[in-house]
């Protein structure tokens, strides 16, 4: 299966803050955090619906200062899509795999995403309560 | 002082039928906690478990209430989180360990009007330096053999972040495992430590755990890798109690906190060479 000719990117659900050159989104439904760099930013921001993916590769490669790729931005896609960040997205890894090739362009154009699941706040303690081994929970069981 | 559990946090007229000899209310960090013991031998105790940086209260109605039933001489003594009866020992002191861990938690879960992050803590020339991690990570130790090499202690449990971003001391004993693996209250003027009185900006994260290895195989400082801004607040956010009760908060906050900050990622060996290697990086490179 093909990219969508003219991508559209996910709004709803989600919020959207900034660090540096990066974006930092929050999926609310799906309760995970995404770490977009600067190229897979300007894919996400400016895939409206309306923009071709050849159109893109030029956007992309202005603000970036480098050769338009439409491979960057199907790479970019591909992540997006992985990320639950497009809208109707259908990707097809192998042949993106086969298509990029980054000809010289660029490492400094070479989108990344970066995906956690948010932990919950007994998660993100991980050891409370610290109860020792004498005291005992209201089962009667022996805490560690 | 007569407490009671806000409408709808859960009932609790069971517990309110015992004859409490002593309460209080703090509000921290904009939650009101009530405490409240059955004996008042035990009312010092109370006083010791309260959260770093919360005020006392004159607010009687609550949102959360922890109770200690302290039973006759040989008999169990009780903790209840508002209506649930959380554990129960014939060991006091110990009991009252388990009630500063459950009130911190709740705290930090819940607190309206900071953030809390699951990491040490310590001070060094005006700016923070962030330890995130998870239990048994090497946190402790780390912000120990920090605190030894001159920084100024804050937290070895929670970066406590305001709406800005500032790094607020949460200076409460730290936590250091004996040979036993069994964790030791230390106190921070045993270390020589200075204690923070004031927010500072984050200027490091530290994101490691403890790798043992043989000597001269552990892991070293040059073994960290650098995190963007944007990993950086992943990172963060990985270990952040609110992360999905307050999302939006949490993103302003440690956007905020991050932005500008070195970071590094990776494992590391012994604390106390690390400790020195990370306060000269930081002099070396940070304003």
């Amino acid at each position: 299966m093909e990219q969508p000719t003219y991508p559209r990117s996910r709004h709803s659900g989600l919020l959207v803050d900034h660090v540096g050159d990066e974006t930092i989104i929050y999926d609310e439904s799906r309760q995970e955090a995404h770490s977009l760099n600067r190229s897979a930013s300007l894919v996400w921001q400016h895939s409206d619906g309306a923009r071709s993916v050849q159109q893109l590769a030029a956007l992309v490669g202005k603000e970036l200062g480098v050769e338009p790729d439409e491979s960057i931005v199907e790479y970019a896609l591909d992540k997006l899509a992985s990320a639950h960040l497009l809208e109707d997205a259908t990707v097809s890894r192998r042949d993106l795999v086969r298509k990029i090739t980054f000809a010289g362009a660029a490492v400094v154009a070479l989108p990344a995403v970066l995906s956690i699941a948010t932990p919950s706040a007994a998660m993100a303690a991980s050891a409370v309560p610290t109860l020792t081994s004498k005291v005992q929970n209201s089962q009667g069981q022996n805490q560690q | 002082m007569d407490l009671v559990l806000r409408r709808g946090k859960g009932r609790t007229e069971h517990l309110d039928r015992v004859a409490w000899s002593t309460g209080v209310s703090v509000d921290a960090y904009g939650m009101l906690v009530g405490l409240r013991t059955s004996d008042r031998a035990a009312s010092s105790a109370l006083h010791r478990v309260i959260p770093p940086g919360s005020r006392l209260s004159d607010e009687r109605e609550v949102d959360a209430l922890f109770s200690v039933v302290v039973g006759d001489d040989r008999r169990t003594h009780v903790l209840y989180e508002d209506a649930e009866r959380t554990a129960h020992s014939t060991d006091l002191d110990e009991l009252l360990d388990t009630l500063q861990s459950q009130l911190h938690f709740r705290v930090a879960s819940c607190a309206r009007t900071h953030l809390f992050v699951h990491a040490g803590v310590v001070g060094w020339r005006g700016g923070a330096i962030l330890i995130p991690g998870r239990t048994h990570s090497g946190k402790s130790s780390l912000v120990a053999a920090l605190v030894r090499a001159g920084a100024t202690y804050y937290s070895d449990e929670y970066a406590v972040l305001d709406d800005a971003g500032l790094v607020h001391p949460f200076a409460r004993p730290l936590g250091i495992r004996d040979a036993s693996g069994r964790t030791q209250p230390v106190q921070p003027a045993s270390l020589g430590a200075a204690i923070g009185d004031a927010p500072i900006p984050v200027r490091m994260v530290i994101a490691t755990r403890y790798v043992a290895g043989d000597r001269g195989t552990a892991p070293a400082l040059w073994e960290l890798r650098p995190m963007s801004p944007g990993e950086t607040v992943l990172a963060l956010l990985e270990n952040t109690l609110a992360a999905q009760s307050r999302p939006a908060d949490a993103l302003r906050i440690l956007c905020a906190a991050a932005s500008g900050v070195t970071s590094l990622h990776g494992p590391r060996g012994d604390a106390g060479p690390m400790a020195t290697r990370i306060l000269e990086l930081c002099s070396t490179f940070l304003p």
